[in-house]
């Protein structure tokens, strides 16, 4: 069995070791507990700021045992949804990957979250399994900036009303999912809107979804790395001209 | 006679725009179409009953040569994004199939693709 991880990056800096080091392990217990396979599946959207390109990326992910490592380049800026649809083909159509994760790569995400998620995926029979970062131990929950919270919970309402799905979070880009559900991923929004995107597909081919906690650390650099609050209105025009053109 | 004669000469303009559009723009997009057809077929009325409805003109300002730029900027900004939209995700296609193409394993960064 393989499980596939989808990093899909622009101008990001070289992650931390920490990062690193939860992937290595992260690798060697899914060999060890399920002989999976892992591969990481690592997309440079068309980065241009200096120091984050992908061949400074390269000696860093060199460091990442127990994982295959598949790089490829964008050499337009095309998105996230862009980038992360590149990796999925490559993991799904070359890969032949069973199970797949999708991270971001500011360094928010706690891959070790997997395990819980890949339980909890085969306990309940399950297609895909969102994260949901409301769940999470208070310490975790208190680094969310307010206005981020606000929008947040805001968004929820909204991506309940437009994507028919019920889950706690909105645009936690830490997903699980089976072959089955990726076989029915086509993602046609090339930028952040593909989150929406991605529950709608599940809702309208009647997947069985679900959540898991998750950890998100909001530092710093994560922070300087990841989503602004004013992407919140690109979303919904994005998802208004999707809808209209 | 000019009375009768613009409203039926506009018309037509009009009727010619649109089944060009029902050629083309229909099989391709066919929201934008109804969205041009809609936006036309609301303002017909002014064209046919200028008189009946001037008070309404005049309140917006409004004459026929507005009209005319009004439905042109109309129908050139649908096509401009359908357009748009299209060249968009063939641009994001071309992109991927490069990437995909020249994607590889880090172990062998320097020489072999997958």
């Amino acid at each position: 069995m393989r499980m596939i991880v989808l990093l899909p990056g622009y101008n990001i800096l070289p992650w931390s070791q920490d990062f690193n080091e939860k992937l290595s392990s992260i690798s060697q217990f899914l060999k060890q507990k399920y002989e999976m396979d892992t591969y990481l599946v690592f997309i440079d959207d068309g980065s241009t700021k200096l120091g984050t390109t992908l061949d400074k990326h390269i000696s860093n992910l060199k460091k990442i045992q127990h994982c295959k490592i598949i790089t490829a380049r964008h050499h337009l800026n095309r998105g996230q949804g862009a980038a992360l649809m590149t990796a999925l083909k490559i993991g799904r159509d070359i890969l032949n990957g069973d199970y797949f994760v999708t991270l971001d790569s500011d360094g928010q995400h706690n891959p070790l979250n997997v395990i819980s998620m890949l339980d909890t995926l085969k306990k309940q029979n399950l297609n895909i399994i969102f994260g949901n970062r409301f769940g999470a131990a208070k310490q975790y929950i208190n680094q969310i900036p307010t206005f981020r919270k606000t929008i947040l919970r805001l968004a929820v309402n909204f991506e309940k009303y437009i994507t028919g799905l019920n889950l706690s979070d909105a645009h936690n880009g830490f997903r699980l999912f089976d072959r089955k559900a990726a076989n029915i991923l086509e993602i046609q929004q090339d930028r952040m809107a593909h989150a929406t995107e991605i529950k709608k597909l599940i809702y309208k081919h009647g997947l069985a979804y679900g959540e898991a906690t998750v950890e998100i650390i909001y530092d710093k650099q994560s922070l300087q790395n990841g989503q602004k609050n004013g992407n919140a209105i690109n979303i919904i025009q994005e998802l208004i001209r999707e809808k209209v053109f | 006679m000019t009375f009768l004669l613009l409203p039926i000469i506009y018309l037509t303009i009009i009727g010619y725009i649109i089944s060009i559009d029902w050629a083309y723009l229909y099989p391709e997009h066919k929201t934008a179409f109804y969205i041009e057809l809609f936006l036309v077929l609301s303002v017909v009325p002014f064209v046919v009953y200028l008189y009946f409805h001037y008070p309404l003109l005049y309140a917006h300002g409004g004459r026929k040569i507005d009209l005319t730029v009004f439905l042109w900027l109309s129908r050139e900004l649908i096509h401009i994004r359908v357009r748009f939209n299209k060249q968009r995700r063939e641009i994001t296609q071309l992109t991927r199939d490069l990437a995909i193409r020249d994607a590889r394993y880090i172990q062998d960064f320097d020489a072999i693709k997958i």
